[in-house]
């Protein structure tokens, strides 16, 4: 790290920190995605804490209050609070998001480094299943799961995962057929390194890159799906709050009288996934370079 | 291009045959007796359940006969155009869905249309003006389409059109043979909602294709030539950055389907994605395993098809 451009007035050292740091001061806008995800997450483990009432708690008389006063953003069509049904929305995004993420890329990033290593019959019967878990849209994938398991946030996990699992073994299979025939593979393998050690100790630390740049983007799909299957009626179940089942059905109904139980959650979920967004993309401009910048 | 094709259309089949064998697998494999969901209906409970009526169901619905017989009867009953009877309508499936397909093919068609008319502009002056503030206010656009989901836009716009226009959800539907412009102005914007969704992702494609393609040596002598910069957008560079365009938009059409689930669903309209929500509420499960293969294929297809495109339109492998 010594000598690194653009980094001004900090003397380059190798900690994490100052890894952080540079980050955040060549990339903007990839620290403001940081932040937000971070701010997210903050109110996620904090709800319990900071949430002015409990999501759950019917105030009947008190239906439809207008923002601002009592309820800081009015409440909804039963008489609860949305603010607080916001705060542990993002409980439920974060914990399917975060859980999905880590099962699916992950196990679709191990498929990958199995696949592309060892390559033949077992690389073409790994590839096909791949293939036709990709043969269906996103959508109508993690709904078939969800059908299949019912509708709890764990099995809209269990579905996310089964969705973002392909992508991960794709690109982490590429990652692999690039690195495979270095030159330090085959001194591995002259050696006598056995399979499992050249895969884990050589090869892996070259899918690092990709993966934490798929894992941020799929972070953002993670979220999305989660909430558009509870949008549908299909994922985390009423009353417990997520932010697609706030946007349901009754929300439009009510709409012309209560525009801001739609607004709300809406807000809360695209300026989160914006922030993952925007997070993913500053990290692939910083991990690989090559990729092209959309 | 023949091997090209050939080998395409070889790895299609088992796909096919793959996703057929997984739906109708999963339908098997829901949790509790189907036959008694059947009688006890979506709400679950209610009526005590005699075995004799489960056993009546089972025989009515074939579920008594081994797995791969029922697999078999139920493909070549789509085959023959059968495809059994709604458990909630008691109705031929292909009829209720036959129905309701059209509107999803127009719906899809029309926000395909949408899409490009967003996408192609956006990416292109995009490209032409990189890192000037038209490119940032365009990035930003489309990011926006990526970020926002889609049944928050579609709400959105919903909430837009009732305030300010007082519009009013309509009630029925009506077909496109019988008044095109009421068609049209229900289907319009949902479409448009659907298209900007995924206008987001061909219009940063285009972008980045054509950013490459701009720097190429071909479009350096036009410019050198003293060519006006429209005919050397519009000849020179469009036509090479094409290809991956054309990829992506086939790519994002078969995925067209799934997003039509939630753009039905917000503006009510008749189509097969929100019938298959209904199915799945309902536990229709003759219905949600047509809709579903039909997605399906229509995805593959439509994969194939763009894939062979691609493969006709790209000189380096129509000539090898």
């Amino acid at each position: 790290m010594a000598g690194q451009a653009g980094v001004r007035g900090l003397r380059p050292r190798g900690t994490a920190l100052h890894a952080v740091i540079s980050f955040a001061l060549r990339k903007p806008l990839g620290a403001l995605g940081g932040l937000l995800l971070l701010g997210m997450a903050f109110i996620a483990v904090a709800a319990p804490v900071i949430s002015p009432y409990d999501p759950l708690d019917v105030f009947a008389n008190k239906r439809f209050s207008l923002p601002g006063g009592e309820f800081v953003l009015g409440s909804d069509h039963v008489g609860r609070d949305i603010l607080s049904r916001i705060f542990y929305g993002a409980q439920v995004s974060l914990y399917v998001g975060l859980l999905s993420v880590v099962i699916g890329t992950t196990a679709g990033s191990i498929t990958g480094l199995i696949s592309g290593y060892f390559g033949g019959k077992v690389d073409a019967v790994i590839q096909r299943f791949v293939d036709t878990i990709m043969a269906f849209p996103i959508l109508i994938l993690a709904l078939l799961v969800v059908t299949v398991l019912g509708s709890s946030a764990n099995n809209v996990v269990i579905a996310v995962s089964v969705v973002l699992f392909p992508q991960g073994a794709r690109i982490v299979r590429a990652a692999v057929l690039a690195v495979r025939e270095s030159e330090y593979v085959t001194a591995a393998r002259v050696v006598g390194c056995g399979d499992t050690r050249i895969m884990f100790l050589h090869i892996l630390p070259q899918c690092v890159a990709p993966y934490i740049v798929l894992a941020t983007a799929q972070l953002g799909w993670a979220i999305v799906v989660e909430a558009s299957l509870s949008f549908l009626g299909v994922g985390t179940p009423p009353p417990w709050p997520s932010w697609g089942n706030m946007l349901s059905g009754l929300s439009r109904t009510y709409i012309e009288q209560a525009p801001w139980l739609a607004v709300f959650p809406g807000v809360a979920l695209s300026l989160s996934v914006f922030g993952v967004n925007l997070l993913g993309d500053a990290l692939r401009d910083v991990l690989d370079p090559r990729l092209k910048r959309a | 291009m023949q091997q090209y094709a050939i080998r395409r259309l070889l790895q299609f089949i088992p796909v096919v045959i793959a996703v057929s064998v997984i739906i109708f697998l999963i339908m098997r494999v829901l949790p509790g007796d189907v036959a008694e969901l059947v009688i006890t209906g979506p709400g679950g409970g209610g009526a005590g359940v005699t075995k004799e009526e489960v056993t009546r169901i089972r025989k009515e619905l074939g579920l008594d006969r081994p797995l791969p017989e029922q697999y078999v009867t139920w493909i070549s009953g789509f085959a023959r155009l059968d495809a059994g009877k709604s458990v909630w309508t008691h109705s031929p499936v292909f009829d209720e869905v036959g129905r309701r397909l059209p509107l999803t093919m127009e719906l899809a068609i029309l926000t395909l249309a949408f899409s490009l008319l967003f996408a192609l502009p956006i990416g292109i002056l995009s490209a032409m003006r990189q890192d000037t503030w038209v490119d940032y206010v365009f990035r930003f656009i489309s990011v926006g389409g990526l970020t926002m989901p889609t049944f928050w836009i579609g709400t959105l716009v919903i909430l837009a059109l009732v305030l300010l226009f007082h519009w009013i959800p309509p009630i029925g539907f009506v077909n496109v043979w019988e008044d095109p412009l009421k068609n049209l102005a229900q289907v319009v914007w949902p479409a448009a909602v659907l298209g900007y969704y995924f206008s987001a992702v061909v219009s940063r494609m285009t972008r980045s294709t054509m950013l490459e393609v701009l720097r190429q040596d071909y479009v350096r002598t036009a410019w050198a030539k003293g060519l006006k910069e429209k005919v050397i957008i519009m000849r020179h560079a469009m036509a090479n950055a094409l290809l991956p365009i054309i990829t992506i938009s086939g790519m994002q059409f078969g995925q067209l389907l799934g997003g039509t689930v939630i753009t039905e669903t917000i503006f009510s309209l008749p189509g097969i994605g929100s019938q298959l929500i209904d199915a799945v509420v309902f536990r229709d499960y003759p219905i949600v395993q047509a809709v579903i293969l039909i997605m399906s294929m229509w995805f593959l297809l439509v994969n194939l098809f763009v894939d062979l495109l691609y493969g006709w339109l790209d000189p380096r492998i129509r000539y090898s």
